[in-house]
């Protein structure tokens, strides 16, 4: 005759779970074999309990509405006793885990949480954004540019407008395409002197 | 191009990878009607929670095991508990703080407040009657007739029965004495003493000629039974040493019930048309049984209770149309009645009432019913009514729901218009004429200043609160198609219209029995949507039905000439739809009556050996002709046969690769998928097969599957799902023990950018058996959970990617896994190459976690679902759900996001907001702009 004995644990207080009294009453668990699956429910004071379990090796898995466990394997042997370890999906099943002790004690791997909060319109993240730095940037260099063109040497200021007004004109903002293509202008002094003329 | 579709693929990455339920849409696109079922009369009651409770809940087990709290308030449902498999019996007794509940094998103790297990024992012996001796201790009587004193889950003492021959009936327990009532097969009743600190059975036994439709009942003082098939009312005050006491039934009784409290006593009596009671009152010392009064017959298949209050006892009558009338113990004066505000239709049975009753200063009451009624086709319904107001009430008949089919709603622009054309295509020219003026002066109106004046309004709505108000109801459809009507119907009979799109509102209810001929009623067999807003019912006793999905109208209703095996919907071109019926003996009928079948059909049924047959149906004679015969292995049965969504639209014929190559999807609608099981060797096959040839086109066999574990599959374009339990070892192989979730997809050839030997074919038939071999490749996950039914979801083109719906049993769930996780092209043992990135393609890992953002119900539990159907929106990217079998619960999912639609995060507000801001910008840096150009000019000039 196989020999059945009873599988017993409790939900032990863990960071995620310091109150387990705090589960719903639907918190339920199964002990899952090939041809059988037991299922009970959490008890008031947070133990719970497999009446007259056969020999075998067995899946425990628990299901509650707020909170995620890790499955344990449990196995009872011909001597009486039950061994616990904890397991993976999609072990191998000869390959056990960590031992644990036994009575078992059951704690949480994560609280469950069903929702994804939408994200509301906030001006904080809105200018942490690149492209808004960027574009603040931009406005504050074109602000201030000019203040600080003022407040240059006056001898540098004017050397640099010499500058820009000798070689400033660049030969390539000015190149007159249609006139290059219909060979009327050279393409290097045609162009500084033609290009406003013309379209005017 | 390609760096657009690098692009691409980097923003859908960037998408989150699981579509999730939003906070705030939670609670507002679902609905869920949790239900419990008809209540056990015996195993009902009001309890306080607590002894310093103010307030009592309703307690109640159901005929589908669930036991409940309800709070009488509302009408909610505090807790519930699923207690067995939803078929057997059981008893349910108040306790201190505490609920006692017995089904089956297990007798369980819960917490009265909030539904927490005390202890839970399991016994050998089924249970028959438990009744509460103080605490929490326990007195349980089983079958066997054996008695078992349980206190705080552990046994104190067990009593076997006298003689293994006698049927126990009930458990009474009186000041130290148990007694049990046993019926004897030599004519006689036993009742065994027991007293319940030392569990040293003594018995006595009295001659009694009860009849099998006789009745025994017990209470704590008085046995009472029927003899000689209810002539004969026989009282036995317990604990008294005096005789039984006899009383002559009245004629022409077929039902007597008995109600006792304390010492008052309740016959009550039911003939055809009339129902009364007589009240008794029970004298302990003397064991004597008076009379005390009695009440005049009144409307037949009313329900008493007797309830104390404090130190009196008091009757409530509750008739079936709602009336209630109230008594004391002491005579048939009318304490206070109450009429009813509802109108319950002619054949409304009560099937129990239990009251609440707390007396008030000068001679008021305040009185609170819970009834639960039963008529034809709606068995189980519930409702609380207060002094004489009905308060709320539960569907509770709709448990039972068995099948479904959706009604698409009209379109309001399309119809009409197309109403109105249509009166005046029937009318002469000048009629007509006068009718299109009349119908423009009415447009006018329509859209006259009234309406013209509501725009501001409307457009503020929408600004505000970002919802379009729905202005649509009843049979027109809303603007986004979100709304259909499942019409369902429940085992009993009744059909019924439920509005998914607006929380399952019942629209309307119809029965299809009488009460005359409830008793051969066999239940529907299928549900079809026949034509626009016409659903048509096949029942199996042989009825054809056609109901106005609108009004819930019968239009019509023939007899279809025997039982009915199979039924299926062919669509003939156009609007016209035949239902093909198949009869015992494997004859064709058409319906509706008088349908035509266009060209040969090839259907697929069921045979009397255990076998699937597929049959030619010729389109004249309606002969059928035997194609193909799938026998499966010797020791295998069919387990189930399931085909592709009747609505299951393909939008593209093959599936791009990262390379800009196409693997073709091997499409045939004909494909069905068989699951055949072996129970004693523990394995499971699963066949495609094409319908018309009978040709397997794939098959896998699974060594090491459950088979008394569920095996469900569901189908769809070229694949297949399906779920069952694996051993740890296969054929001495170590294996991964769990739940297997296995995907097969089903492509016209192994290589991409070629379509199989059938590519040049023009046409090609599989009458010929030229279906081509398909190219099939597999993926099995480890998923953590049972799954009791799958679905998959629909959109109207099919161009949203599918979604796999499952339920998951043990935690009261339905999760919807996306196909892309399933994609059995998963690269194995190693990472996916740039290719298979950009197609979306995840490095295969074995494992399937349950993500909770993809749990549709989020945190509400769904008990014994067994069906989830699903039905296209208006919008491409919706799909909307309804599960039924147990609760009803409906939602809709857009498995690719909502690309179509503006979701709650679009602020309108914020938009405008923007454009004020934007423009306030521009007006103030418009004339800095204007002088600078201005400016530039004359001072260039200058």
């Amino acid at each position: 005759m196989a020999s059945a004995l009873d599988v017993q644990g409790t939900f032990a207080p863990s960071p995620f779970l310091p109150n387990p009294s705090t589960l719903p009453p639907s918190t339920s668990l199964t002990l899952t074999t090939t041809g059988t699956a037991k299922r009970t429910l959490i008890r008031r004071d947070n133990t719970f309990s497999f009446h007259d379990v056969p020999e075998g090796s067995y899946l425990l898995d628990v299901q509650c509405q707020t909170h995620q466990f890790a499955p344990l394997r449990v196995d009872v042997n011909g001597q009486g006793e039950v061994v616990v370890h904890q397991t993976f999906r999609g072990n191998e099943w000869r390959n056990k885990g960590e031992m644990k002790s036994y009575p078992i004690e059951i704690q949480p791997v994560r609280p469950i949480d069903y929702y994804i909060v939408r994200e509301g319109f906030d001006p904080t993240k809105l200018l942490g954004s690149p492209m808004v730095l960027i574009a603040l940037f931009s406005l504050v260099m074109i602000v201030m540019l000019p203040k600080l063109m003022d407040q240059m040497d006056p001898e540098f200021k004017a050397e640099l407008e010499a500058q820009q007004r000798k070689g400033g004109a660049n030969p390539v903002a000015n190149f007159d395409v249609a006139s290059f293509l219909a060979g009327t202008s050279s393409p290097a002094g045609g162009a500084a002197a033609g290009g406003k003329g013309k379209k005017n | 191009m390609r760096l657009f579709s690098r692009v691409f693929s980097g923003v859908l990455l960037l998408l989150p990878a699981v579509r999730a339920i939003y906070k705030d849409e939670a609670y507002q696109n679902d609905w869920h009607l949790a239900l419990i079922g008809a209540s056990i009369p015996s195993s009902t009651f009001f309890h306080r929670p607590a002894l310093d409770a103010k307030a009592s809940l309703i307690y109640t087990l159901t005929s589908r095991s669930i036991l409940a709290a309800i709070n009488p308030r509302d009408g909610s449902i505090v807790w519930r508990h699923l207690l067995g498999d939803g078929t057997s019996s059981g008893v349910a007794r108040k306790a201190e703080g505490a609920v006692i509940a017995a089904v089956d094998r297990e007798v369980k103790a819960f917490d009265a407040i909030d539904g927490k297990l005390i202890w839970e024992t399991t016994f050998a012996g089924r249970v028959k009657d438990l009744q509460v001796i103080g605490g929490s201790t326990a007195i349980v009587l089983f079958e066997n007739g054996s008695v078992t004193k349980v206190s705080g889950g552990k046994i104190v003492w067990e009593s076997p029965a006298i003689d293994g021959k006698d049927i126990p009936q009930s458990l009474s327990f009186q000041g130290n004495n148990v007694f049990g009532l046993y019926q004897q097969p030599s004519k006689g009743l036993r009742i065994a003493t027991i007293p319940a600190e030392t569990g040293k059975l003594s018995s006595s036994s009295i001659s009694a000629s009860i009849q099998p439709m006789d009745k025994i009942y017990s209470s704590a003082s008085v046995v009472v039974w029927t003899e000689n098939s209810m002539s004969q009312i026989k009282f036995l005050v317990l604990g008294a040493k005096s005789p039984a006491i006899s009383v002559a039934a009245p004629e022409g009784v077929v039902d007597i019930k008995f109600q006792a409290s304390g010492k008052t006593l309740l016959v009550h009596y039911e003939t055809e048309d009339k129902s009364w009671a007589e009240v008794y009152g029970l004298d302990q010392t003397k064991g004597s049984v008076n009379n005390l009064y009695s009440l005049d017959a009144n409307a037949a298949r009313s329900a008493f209770s007797v309830t104390e209050s404090g130190s009196e006892t008091y009757i409530t009558w509750t008739l079936p149309n709602g009336e209630s009338f109230l008594y004391g113990s002491k005579s048939a004066d009318v304490l206070d009645s109450y009429t009813s505000d509802s109108h319950n239709s002619g054949d409304v049975s009560v099937l129990s009432a239990i009251s609440e009753i707390i007396p008030k200063p000068e001679k008021k009451y305040a009185v609170r019913t819970f009834i639960a009624t039963s008529s034809p086709g709606f068995h189980g319904n519930t409702y609380l009514v207060r002094n004489g107001k009905a308060i709320w009430s539960r569907p509770e008949s709709l448990v039972s729901v068995t099948a479904s089919a959706w009604v698409e709603l009209l379109d309001p622009a399309a119809e009409e218009v197309a109403e109105e054309l249509d009166v005046e295509v029937h009318k002469s020219v000048v009629g007509a004429y006068v009718h299109r003026l009349a119908r423009h002066a009415h447009e006018l109106v329509t859209y006259g200043p009234d309406w013209l004046a509501s725009i501001p309004g409307r457009v503020m709505d929408a600004f505000l609160s970002n919802e379009i108000k729905e202005e649509k109801s009843g049979k027109w459809r809303d603007f986004f198609g979100f709304r259909k009507y499942a019409v369902v119907a429940t085992r009993e009979g009744g059909l019924v219209a439920l509005d998914v799109g607006r929380k399952g509102a019942i629209v309307w209810e119809v029965s299809l029995v009488s009460s005359k001929d409830a008793g051969q009623w066999q239940g529907v067999q299928q549900i079809y949507e026949v034509g626009k807003g016409t659903v048509g019912v096949v029942t199996y006793g042989g009825e054809y039905w056609e109901v106005d999905a609108f009004e819930g109208k019968v239009l019509t209703k023939a007899p279809i000439g025997g039982r009915i095996k199979s039924s299926t919907i062919l669509e003939r071109g156009g609007k016209s739809k035949v239902v093909m019926v198949v009869l015992e003996g494997s004859t064709i009928t058409l319906l509706p009556p008088g349908a035509t079948l266009g060209e040969p059909a090839y259907i697929v049924v069921r045979g009397d050996a255990g076998d699937l047959n597929g049959l030619r149906v010729d389109n004249i004679t309606l002969a059928t002709v035997k194609t193909w015969d799938f026998v499966p292995q010797p020791t295998e049965e069919i387990h189930s046969v399931i085909n592709r969504p009747a609505y299951d639209p393909i939008a593209s014929i093959g599936k791009v690769l990262g390379d800009r190559s196409v693997m073709y999807k091997y499409i045939n609608k004909n494909l069905i998928t068989i699951i055949a099981t072996n129970p004693s060797h523990s394995s499971a096959t699963i066949y495609i097969l094409e319908s018309v040839s009978g040709v397997i086109v794939h098959s896998a066999v699974h060594a090491g599957a459950d088979t008394t574990k569920p095996i469900t599959a569901t189908m769809s374009e070229n694949w297949l799902v399906y779920s069952y339990f694996g051993a740890e070892e296969v054929n001495g192989e170590p294996a991964a023990k769990g739940y297997h979730l296995v995907v097969s997809e089903l492509f016209e050839s192994r290589s991409p950018n070629y379509r199989g030997p059938l590519a040049t074919a023009q046409m090609y038939s599989a009458l010929a058996g030229e279906i081509g071999r398909p190219h099939v490749l597999s993926h099995s996950y480890i998923f953590p959970a049972e799954i009791s039914s799958l679905g998959v979801t629909t959109t109207k083109q099919g161009i949203t990617t599918r979604e796999v719906l499952a339920m998951m049993p043990w935690s009261s769930s339905i999760i919807a896994l996306p196909k892309r996780l399933l994609d059995p092209r998963r690269p194995v043992d190693r990472d996916p190459n740039e290719a298979e990135r950009e197609e979306g393609l995840m490095k295969y890992a074995p494992v399937l976690e349950i993500d909770p953002r993809s749990v549709l119900n989020h945190k509400r539990e769904l008990l014994g679902i067994t069906d989830i159907v699903t039905t296209p929106a208006q919008l491409e990217s919706t799909s909307i759900i309804f599960a039924y079998g147990g609760d009803l619960f409906g939602t809709r999912v857009t498995p690719s996001m909502p690309f179509d639609v503006l979701g709650k995060e679009f602020s309108k507000i914020q938009l405008v907001g923007t454009i004020l801001a934007l423009g306030v910008g521009v007006g103030f840096v418009a004339p800095m702009v204007r002088r600078k150009q201005i400016n530039q000019r004359w001072l260039t000039l200058s």
